[in-house]
C-alpha cells in the first residue's frame, strides 16, 4: 500500500460523524458594507501603513509615484486587479513580463488600480476571483512588517518598507 | 530551582493581553462576526468529515497546475520525502519559513544531519533558532524573549552595535543578514494556512514576505501540511481570511496572502501532505474537533495561564489550551501533565475563531486521566472535586464567583478573564451546553 492509500483507509475507518456544507449566503448578503468603500479603503490601507492617494486629472503613475516617495532611489510600480475596503488589500496576479520577486524585493513598491475596482471585503474579492484556478496571485496590504521584537512594530522585515497605492480614475 | 523572573511574567502577560485587547476592537467592528466564527467551525467540520474526497479533488488540481504532490503518514515519511527532494536536487542552502508541522516533526535537525544548511527566515524563529531554543507561542515564537536579549544575540551573529537593542535596529540588521541568505538559497519552504481543493492552491498567510522572497528565488519550492488544512473552495476563504489574523494578532489581514498553484517559470513546485496522527484525531470522538483549529495562537493570548507561564512551562511543543489538548492526542501519558494548566475559565472556547471546545476537551480529558493523574496531578482536595463533576460546577460557581470579588478589588490576576462577566449571568455548565 502507498501512504496515500494508507492515509485514506485511515480516513474512512476513523467513521468521522458527516457534517454537511453550509450555505454562505446569508453571511455574505449581510456582510459589513460601506457607504463609501474607496474611503474606507484608503484609511485601510493608511492603517496598514501604506501611502494611497487617487490619480489627478493629467497627472501620469511615474510622477505620482515619485510624489508619495520623493527620496525613494528606485521605485517598482505594478498593475493590480481590485482593492478591498475592509483591509486594504490589493490582488495582484501573476505578474507579466517580470518575475514574482519584484512584489518584495524592491524597498519602495506602489500598486496601480482603478478607483472603481474596490470590493467591501473578502467574500466579494474571493467571489470576484471565482472557483477558477490560477497561476498564481497574492493580496498585499501596506508594507511588510513585524513585530517579532516585544510586540514593537517595525516595517521593513523582509519585503517592501514602503508601499503605496494610485487609484486610477 | 530557577528563580522567577517576575518582571518578565507581568510584561508577557500584559504584552499578550493588549494583543487580546486589539483582537477584541476588530472583531466588535464587525456586526457578523460570531456569524464568520460559526460559518468557520461549520466549514472546517465539512472539510474534515470529508477529507478523502477533498483531498483528491486538492491533488488532482495542483497536479493540473504542475506541481508535485507526495503524502506522508508520519513524521518520519515526511522529513524523508522533504530530505530526498533537497539532496536530489543538490541543495545545499535550504531557507524556509514558520511552520509548526516543521517543529512537529523535527525537520530543522533532520536537514542539519544530512549536512543541508536550514534557515529559519520569519524573525521571531530565526532569533529562537540562533539562540538554539524552541518557539514559546505558535503565532509570537520569540515572545518570551527580551530586546536585550536579541540585541547580544545579533552583536555575535552578525556583528551589530554593541548595546544596541532598538528593535527597528535589530529588525533591519536582520533583514541585510537575510537578504544575502534569500539571494542565494536553493530551495524554499513554507507551510500552509489553507489548501484549497477547488483550485489545488496553496495559501500561506505572514506579514514579513519571508515566505514571499524563499518561494520567490530558488528554483525548488516545497509546501507541506496537514490533511487538516484542506478547505472546500475560495468562498470558503473569505471566511477564515477575514477571521485569521484579527484573532491571531489584532490585524484585519496579513500583509501577505499568497495563493500558489502553478510553479514559477523554469523551476519546481513540490506539496507534501502529512497525516502524522491527524487521522487518529478525526476518530476521537472528543478531541476531533482539535481539526477545526486554524494554529491563530488566539487561545494562548486570551489564556490567563498561558500569559503568565509562558509556552515553555508545557511539556507538548505547542503550548496553551490547543496544545494541552493536541499533547493529549499525541501522547497522553507523557503529556497529561499539562492538563493541570487550565483554570476552565472556557476563555479559548468563546474566543476561538473555530469554535474548537478547547475547555471541554481539557474537562473530559481529566476525567479520563483522572485515576492516573491524580496523585501526580493534584491535591487531595482538587481530586475530590474532580471524582464528582457536580461538585465541579458547584466549585467553579463558587470560584466565579469568588473570582468576580477579586476583580472588584482590583486584583491583577482576575483582570485578563473573560469569564466573570459571562459567569455573573450563566453558569459554566449552562455555558457549555449552550455551545
Ligand atoms: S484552537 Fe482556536 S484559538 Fe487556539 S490556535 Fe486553534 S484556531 Fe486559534
Amino acid at each position: 500500500m502507498t501512504s496515500k492509500e494508507q492515509i485514506f483507509e485511515a480516513l474512512r475507518a476513523a467513521r468521522p460523524e458527516i457534517f454537511e456544507k453550509p450555505d454562505l449566503s446569508a453571511l455574505k448578503r449581510d456582510s459589513l458594507r460601506y457607504e463609501d468603500p474607496l474611503a474606507q479603503f484608503c484609511e485601510a490601507v493608511k492603517g496598514s501603513g501604506g501611502k494611497v492617494r487617487l490619480l489627478r486629472a493629467g497627472e501620469d503613475v511615474p510622477s505620482a509615484a515619485r510624489e508619495l516617495f520623493p527620496d525613494a532611489e528606485e521605485i517598482t510600480i505594478v498593475p493590480g486587479r481590485f482593492g478591498v475596503a475592509e483591509n486594504g488589500c490589493v490582488y495582484l496576479p501573476e505578474p507579466e513580463g517580470r518575475p514574482r520577486v519584484d512584489y518584495f524585493i524592491s524597498d519602495v513598491l506602489v500598486l496601480v488600480i482603478p478607483a472603481d475596482a474596490i470590493v467591501p471585503n473578502m467574500h466579494d474579492a474571493f467571489d470576484r476571483l471565482g472557483e477558477t484556478p490560477t497561476r498564481y496571485g497574492i493580496f498585499i496590504s501596506g508594507p511588510s512588517k513585524t513585530a517579532d521584537i516585544e510586540q514593537a512594530l517595525v516595517y521593513g522585515a523582509h519585503g517592501a518598507r514602503s508601499v503605496g497605492v494610485l487609484l486610477v480614475r | 530551582m530557577r528563580k522567577i523572573d517576575y518582571a518578565k511574567v507581568d510584561w508577557q502577560d500584559e504584552t499578550l493581553w493588549l494583543v487580546r485587547g486589539k483582537r477584541d476592537r476588530l472583531a466588535k467592528a464587525i456586526p457578523e462576526w460570531e456569524a464568520l466564527r460559526d460559518a468557520a467551525s461549520r466549514l472546517k467540520l465539512y472539510s474534515n468529515s470529508h477529507l478523502p474526497e477533498l483531498l483528491e479533488q486538492f491533488e488532482a488540481k495542483a497536479t493540473a497546475a504542475g506541481a508535485v504532490v507526495h503524502w506522508a503518514k508520519d513524521a518520519r515519511e515526511y522529513r524523508e520525502i522533504i530530505g530526498g527532494l533537497l539532496t536530489g536536487h543538490g541543495v545545499k542552502r535550504f531557507v524556509k519559513s514558520k511552520s509548526m508541522l516543521s517543529e512537529e516533526c523535527g525537520l530543522v535537525p533532520y536537514l542539519e544531519s544530512l549536512g543541508i544548511e536550514a534557515i529559519e527566515t520569519d524573525l521571531g524563529e530565526r532569533i529562537i533558532q540562533l539562540m538554539g531554543t524552541s518557539p514559546s507561542h505558535i503565532v509570537l515564537p520569540a515572545i518570551h524573549v527580551k530586546r536585550e536579549e536579541v540585541g547580544r544575540l545579533f552583536e555575535k551573529e552578525m556583528g551589530t552595535e554593541p548595546g544596541n537593542a532598538d528593535p527597528t535596529y535589530l529588525t533591519h540588521a536582520a533583514r541585510r543578514n537575510l537578504r544575502e541568505k534569500f539571494l542565494t538559497a536553493d530551495a524554499g519552504m513554507t507551510g500552509a494556512n489553507f489548501a484549497v481543493a477547488s483550485t489545488g492552491e496553496v495559501v500561506v498567510c505572514t506579514n514579513e514576505g519571508n515566505a514571499d522572497m524563499g518561494t520567490s528565488i530558488p528554483k525548488l519550492q516545497i509546501a507541506a501540511f496537514g490533511i487538516d488544512k484542506i478547505v472546500p473552495d475560495r468562498e470558503s476563504l473569505g471566511v477564515f481570511t477575514r477571521l485569521l489574523a484579527r484573532t491571531a494578532t489584532g490585524q484585519p489581514v496579513t500583509t501577505y496572502t499568497t495563493m500558489y498553484s502553478a510553479p514559477r517559470e523554469g523551476s519546481e513546485f513540490h506539496i507534501v501532505i502529512v497525516d502524522n496522527g491527524r487521522s487518529r484525531i478525526l476518530a476521537d470522538r472528543e478531541h476531533f474537533r482539535l481539526l477545526n483549529c486554524l494554529r491563530c495562537g488566539g487561545c494562548m493570548n486570551t489564556c490567563p495561564v498561558y500569559r503568565r507561564i509562558g509556552g515553555y512551562a508545557y511539556s507538548y511543543f505547542i503550548p496553551g489550551p490547543v496544545g494541552i489538548n493536541l499533547g493529549v492526542m499525541a501522547d497522553a501519558k507523557r503529556y497529561r501533565d499539562n492538563l493541570s494548566a487550565c483554570s476552565l475559565c472556557a476563555s479559548c472556547s468563546s474566543l476561538c475563531p473555530a469554535k474548537v471546545d478547547l475547555a471541554d476537551q481539557i474537562y473530559k480529558a481529566r476525567q479520563h486521566t483522572h485515576a492516573s493523574a491524580k496523585k501526580a496531578l493534584m491535591s487531595k482536595g482538587m481530586g475530590l472535586v474532580m471524582a464528582r463533576p457536580w461538585t465541579l460546577e458547584a466549585a467553579l460557581c463558587a470560584g466565579q464567583a469568588g473570582m468576580k470579588a477579586l476583580k472588584a478589588c482590583g486584583v491583577k490576576w482576575g483582570k485578563g478573564r473573560e469569564l466573570p462577566d459571562i459567569a455573573s449571568r450563566k453558569s459554566y455548565k449552562k455555558l457549555r451546553d449552550d455551545k
